[in-house]
């Protein structure tokens, strides 16, 4: 079974690992959140100081950026947003002793999920904080509001409705006043509901009007008189601290790491005790001064994460575990001494080294190699050194830029070496498939392919390695093993290419060989909209992608072949559309985008239609699969074992799992049934399973072929004669079974909703197969009518037609199936985001969580979809393939062409995210569209090469042995073979 | 002399320049036999390509529109905005209008393309008797269509069956049309429409695209159905050929077949930008895909002119070459018959 093809594959797949291993180290920046509280007895000199204050009020606007509170705003002046919200600037000038203003300097990305995290824990969260609740939002990691929860005060909390979803527990409920904020269009809600309870906000002004808007004014004049009032109602005891989580660009927009985006204002003011002493002598090396885009002067700097450290000790509270910020000098200093503020950098620093030993000694902790000697040196340096303010500061700020270069940078030369191994890698696919469509004798010269591979691959990890030493000095966070890969990757990549495309110009006439779908699918995540929308782009560009087959079906010749096309194309599309009505919407579609997919969480009470048919489906599939398979009179062996009792049971309580699970979460029967319900869906499921992975996995392995042997008794003077019922489709009949093994192992874990897209997606995978293979037999027709001799055309060997372009696997038989699997995870109730992945299917073996199998139920119903859609791409190329003559080069041929192109398809895909994610770095969207779907893109992709590996090597290596047998030692099968299919 | 012959022979005899050769097409435009009306077809798609897009940009603004109007729209006319404002206020009333105007005008469009078509078939048609009974109703057909009425028992007999053949095609026409509105409407929902609302406008669309595309093929070549008689058996293969195969062999076919492609291909790109994410006016369904359709269907029609006239002077160059070449090798033959 492991062939040639099998290594080229296997070598395919390699190389997209390792593209995708590079971009992500680049590009996608992770972090552990260690879940450690800092719990020291506040009593402890070293844990803490003494309160200064008891009470804090502590306002963020969101986006406040920092020329809307400056006394300097930049020239020439906004009328709308600078000198509005004065009382900032005119505490500071009348007050300087107890009012200050601050640049601050937000860490990217600056989106509000992550800012929130920012301000609260000290820390420097990126776009995927991997912790202990992947799929929630909630903050586990130590914070202020957890210090001040556990310290006993009281948190009242109001405004938008995302620090709810962050701290669900930590607010004192009878003064929590949370609102909706995803609504930009509504300008006033959230604002005026603060107001009540206190405080607004002007994120939403900017994100739909721009900073340069007399709404901006407005907003800002409310909110001073707002500021105002507070200012008046505040007590000595109580520290006002107002700032914006980020800053915002020209457009009002945020989220990248712009210079405007990173620019928030911070003021701190107390009423009547002295909150700064103008006269302390700091060094100036303590204070960092940056200009504000267009201001005349510097203005005083921090890091916003150095708010934490701060307000934790001038409220007395430990300061938060994972802080990472440096307390800001001038809040501490008095006078000449700097007593109190060496106290706080002491207790500061020790903290930030602990949660640096702690994030050594994680599972993550490797990622520190790089820079752990030199945190090690900054450390002893701040122990010994004379000057404990400086080195102690010079120590705490090291460790930030050493974790914000870990966190927090794009690698870019990762990034490049990421694409770069992506786009060689796929020119080399492309180079392959379209030589094995080309050359007659594709065996022998994919010998020389798969050696090559092995041999280049060699030799780039030597040239890898040679590579390496000299540049590692000049080249940042990039570590052998990276050099090694990309140099083996691309080294063999391009071996192949040189290989593959001898020369040979590209044929650029026939525009119809563009694969159109294709192109506009990977150039549509260049645009965040179409990204989004992406379950709506599909149907449209899979009905266009089977436009052609339609026409091609208008011109057959026989009215038989034209019905055939037209009814299955026809049956094809209503599939499509049906499937298209099923959706879980993601945020960014509302309005416009109603939630038809039932499942728990986003719908609670299951459609009595869904709940109607879905048991009627699962059980009727099977059938309905054996109505196809009777078209080519292969419903035979296997096919008239499985079809009629295995699968309709296995489906059919695969429904009833989910039905009870239904029946047990909305308590249907009540709460006293729910230990029944849970013990009869999970035997069921382990039953289901089971038989499907024992039973018919056993059978087809040892009897696959659907096929039935007749023996008519020869009568006197007559030669037997023996007829194989099933022959012409030998080869595609063994493999739908194979492929309706794993495709039950999907359903299983599938939704009520879902089994039925899955159902009806399987409708339309065999109507277009159908479709294919009367297309094939219109363009053999045609060529046959249009060549001189059609006697003669007719006599030619299978083997050399097929490489006649007119009947051999085209590509464009290869997208709609690309479009059906991306189409089935839409209509499963996915999306390119997190949040839709269906946790519920991780407990249908077991009640609890359970390590291996609970995420690989979860994985099954994520990528299942895609999985299973591309493992059934073999069958275009053996559809309807009789097996003769013996060995079937021709079909492995198709079929291997067939594994490629759809890998084809999905790295393209890849590249189009990957590249747009990288391009777009900077953008809004970033993380919240574009880089979710380079990893919805890059999984797919590993899915469906998994897909292709499986079903090349075990699904068609297993068939053609099986077909070998029966057909290949029939004596003059060749002849027999010929003879047939010129009848 | 048959009259086939002769625009060949005007051609023929005033070739000398591109001017002069397009004062040789209009008398022979004038000639019911007409084959290729060159200077005729041009005025006629400049005329009809900017009566179609009247319909689409000015139509849905006169004043009869304003009696829908919303009041509060009142009062705000005469700003460049308004334009896009009373084409997208009322998506519904603006397709209303769209179709209504080409309905109009492609009834227009489509019974010149048949009348050309006619001319041109009984143009390539040769045989005697043939010839003379189509000229005898070509004759009769211009002074029908000029007016003026022949008396005659027999006449009046003809130019009844021929309104009676003229009203059945229409009738036919008006019948395809509406059934593939029908269809299209089922295709734009399939490709992504919404199911359970929207489905007047959507419906709209689909009679939109009809006729552009539909009616005046219907028209001019015929329905085609399911007979298994020889006329239907052709007209089903000339659908085939043009509608599935895309490969026209004549000029009306081409008048008829690219701006047809230009409408659908139109309505396909027109639903291209309804996913962004503006927010604007103009993204209500189905307007883009209208325009994209109409825009299409004007693309269409001026590359189908442009085709047409390409081939068409290329024709007659290679004609004249041809015959230069004869003229050449004969007159050496003559030299030679003399030299012996």
């Amino acid at each position: 079974m492991w062939s040639r093809g099998a290594q080229f594959i296997c070598w395919v797949f390699a190389v997209h690992l390792i593209g995708i291993w590079l971009f992500t180290r680049g590009f996608l920046l992770t972090r552990l959140a260690l879940s450690e509280v800092n719990s020291c007895d506040v009593s402890d000199p070293n844990c803490t100081l003494s309160p200064s204050y008891k009470r804090m009020v502590f306002l963020i606007i969101d986006a406040l950026r920092f020329d809307f509170i400056s006394p300097d705003p930049p020239l020439p002046s906004s009328p709308y947003y600078h000198n509005v919200l004065s009382l900032p600037a005119e505490l500071t000038k009348a007050q300087p002793d107890r009012s200050i203003i601050y640049y601050a300097f937000p860490d990217p990305p600056t989106t509000t999920l992550q800012r929130i995290k920012g301000i609260t824990t000290g820390s420097l969260p990126t776009f995927v904080d991997m912790g202990s609740n992947f799929g929630g939002s909630s903050i586990l990691e130590d914070s202020l509001i957890r210090q001040l929860y556990e310290a006993g005060k009281q948190i009242a909390f109001m405004g938008d409705d995302t620090w709810m979803s962050v701290f669900p527990t930590s607010f004192a409920p009878n003064m929590t006043f949370p609102y909706d904020s995803f609504n930009v269009e509504d300008l006033h809600s959230v604002d005026e509901g603060v107001i009540r309870h206190l405080l607004p906000l002007l994120h939403h002004v900017g994100h739909r009007l721009g900073p340069d808007h007399p709404t901006m004014q407005a907003k800002l004049q409310q909110m001073d008189n707002v500021l105002r009032e507070t200012v008046e109602l505040l007590d000595d005891d109580t520290l006002l601290v107002l700032l914006g989580d980020h800053g915002m660009d020209r457009k009002g927009d945020h989220g990248g790491d712009g210079e405007l985006e990173t620019s928030a204002g911070l003021w701190l003011y107390s009423k009547t005790r002295p909150l700064v002493d103008p006269q302390a002598d700091i060094p100036a090396h303590l204070l960092t001064n940056r200009t504000y885009p267009g201001a005349s002067t510097a203005h005083r700097s921090v890091q916003q994460i150095d708010l934490v450290p701060s307000l934790s000790l001038l409220l007395g509270l430990p300061i938060p575990f994972n802080n990472l910020g440096t307390v800001i000098p001038e809040l501490f200093w008095t006078g000449k001494q700097a007593t109190s503020f060496e106290h706080a950098l002491r207790t500061n620093a020790a903290q930030v080294k602990r949660y640096l030993d702690a994030y050594r000694l994680s599972p993550a902790g490797s990622e520190l190699d790089s820079a752990w000697k030199d945190i090690q040196s900054a450390w002893q340096g701040a122990m010994e050194g004379q000057v404990p303010a400086l080195t102690m500061n010079m120590f705490t700020r090291y460790a930030l830029e050493a974790c914000r270069m870990l966190w927090a940078q794009f690698n870019i030369t990762l990034i490049g070496l990421g694409l770069t191994t992506l786009l060689s890698s796929s020119l080399a696919t492309f180079a392959v498939y379209d030589s094995l469509g080309r050359i007659v004798q594709w065996e022998p010269w994919l010998d020389r392919i798969a050696s090559m591979t092995l041999r280049w691959s060699g030799i780039g990890t030597v040239s890898g390695l040679v590579v390496a030493f000299p540049l590692r000095p000049y080249v940042k966070d990039v570590a052998i093993f990276d050099y090694v890969a990309f140099g083996a990757a691309i080294a063999s990549s391009f071996a192949v290419i040189k290989q593959a495309l001898p020369a040979r110009r590209l044929e650029i006439g026939s525009i119809s060989s563009i694969p159109l779908p294709l192109v506009l699918h990977t150039l549509s995540f260049m645009s965040n909209s179409y990204t989004f929308w992406e379950d709506h782009v599909i149907p449209y560009l899979l009905l266009t992608s089977i436009a052609p087959f339609v026409l091609t079906g208008f011109t057959a010749p026989t009215p038989r072949l034209r019905t055939r096309i037209l009814f299955f194309s026809s049956l094809f599309a209503v599939c499509v559309r049906l499937i298209a009505i099923s959706t879980v919407c993601r945020e960014e579609q509302q309005p416009y985008c109603h939630v038809t997919f039932f499942s728990g969480s986003t719908i609670t009470t299951p459609p009595g239609l869904i709940l109607a048919i879905v048991v009627p489906i699962a059980f009727g599939l099977p059938s309905a699969i054996r109505q196809y398979l009777k078209i080519s009179k292969s419903d035979q062996g296997l096919a008239n074992i499985l079809l009629p009792t295995i699968f309709p049971s296995v489906l059919t309580s695969s429904s009833f799992v989910w039905i009870l699970e239904w029946m047990e979460s909305s308590e249907v029967l009540g709460p006293s049934c729910s230990g029944a319900l849970r013990l009869t869906r999970t035997t069921l499921a382990w039953l289901s399973i089971g038989t499907i992975l024992v039973v018919a996995l056993t059978l087809w392995w040892l009897i696959p072929l659907c096929i039935k042997v007749e023996t008519s008794e020869p009568a006197a003077n007559e030669r037997r004669e023996v007829t194989i019922i099933g022959f012409a489709n030998a080869l595609g009949s063994p493999y739908l079974i194979f492929w309706l093994i794993f495709f039950s192992l999907v359903f299983t874990t599938t939704q009520l909703a879902g089994q039925v897209i899955l159902a009806l997606a399987t409708v339309a995978l065999l109507s277009f197969l159908e479709v294919v293979d009367s297309v094939r037999d219109v363009r053999a027709l045609n060529l046959a009518f249009s060549s001189s001799k059609p006697s003669e055309f007719l006599a030619q060997s299978q083997e050399t037609r097929s490489t006649l372009s007119t009947v051999g696997l085209r590509f464009s038989e290869v997208t709609p199936i690309a479009l059906l699997a991306l189409q089935v995870f839409f209509g499963t109730g996915h999306q390119a985001v997190i949040s839709t992945i269906q946790w519920k299917s991780a407990f249908i073996l077991t009640s609890s969580l359970t390590y291996p199998l609970s995420p690989l139920l979860v994985i099954l119903n994520s990528l299942g979809p895609v999985f299973v859609f591309a493992l059934a791409v073999p069958l275009i190329a053996t559809w309807n393939t009789p097996p003769l003559p013996y060995p079937p080069s021709t079909a492995q041929n198709a079929t291997l062409r067939a594994c490629l192109g759809i890998s084809l398809y999905f790295t393209s895909l890849l590249l189009g995210s990957a590249i747009s994610s990288a391009w777009l770095r900077r953008h809004l969207m970033v993380w919240k569209v574009f880089a979710p779907r380079f990893m919805l893109a890059a999984l797919c992709l590993v899915a469906v090469d998994v897909a292709v590996i499986v079903g090349y090597v075990i699904g068609f290596g297993r068939i053609s042995v099986a077909v070998g047998r029966v057909f290949g030692s029939m004596p003059g099968a060749n002849d027999a073979a010929k003879a047939r299919k010129s009848q | 002399m048959s009259p086939t012959t002769q625009p060949q022979r005007s051609r023929k005899s005033q070739k000398q320049s591109g001017k002069e050769r397009e004062e040789s097409e209009r008398p022979a435009v004038q000639l019911p036999t007409a084959f290729f009306p060159f200077a005729r077809y041009t005025s006629v798609v400049g005329v009809h390509t900017s009566l179609i897009a009247f319909t689409a940009l000015f139509l849905p603004r006169t004043s009869l529109s304003s009696l829908f109007r919303s009041s509060a729209a009142n009062g705000q006319l005469g700003k460049p905005d308004d334009v896009l404002l009373t084409l997208t206020e009322n998506p519904l009333r603006t397709l209303a209008w769209i179709c209504a105007g080409s309905c109009v005008l492609q009834v227009w469009w489509a019974s010149w393309l048949r009348n050309w078509a006619l001319d041109a078939r009984a143009g390539v048609t040769e045989g005697a008797d043939d010839t003379t009974r189509r000229t005898e109703q070509k004759l009769l057909r211009e002074e029908w269509n000029s007016g003026r009425f022949a008396v005659g028992f027999i006449d009046i007999f003809v130019r009844c069956t021929l309104m009676y053949i003229v009203l059945q095609a229409f009738r036919m026409a008006c019948l395809a049309a509406v059934v593939t509105s029908v269809v299209f409407s089922i295709v734009i929902i399939l490709y992504g429409a919404p199911l359970n609302s929207h489905l007047l406008r959507t419906y709209l669309l689909g009679l939109l695209v009809a006729l552009l595309s539909v009616f005046s093929a219907a028209y001019t070549l015929g329905v085609p159905s399911l007979g298994s008689d020889t006329e239907s058996l052709v007209r089903r293969l000339t659908w085939i050929r043009l509608f599935a195969e895309l490969s026209p062999r004549t000029p009306v076919e081409r008048a008829i077949l690219y701006p047809a492609i230009g409408t659908v291909l139109g309505c396909w790109v027109g639903a291209i930008p309804i996913g962004l994410d503006w927010e604007r006016p103009w993204q209500a369904w189905p307007l883009t895909p209208a325009y994209g359709a109409v825009s299409g269907y004007i693309v269409g029609s001026l590359w189908a002119l442009a085709i047409n006239g390409v081939r068409q002077l290329y024709e007659i160059q290679l004609r004249e070459n041809r015959e230069a070449a004869s003229a050449k090798r004969s007159e050496p033959q003559h030299t030679k018959k003399k030299g012996t």
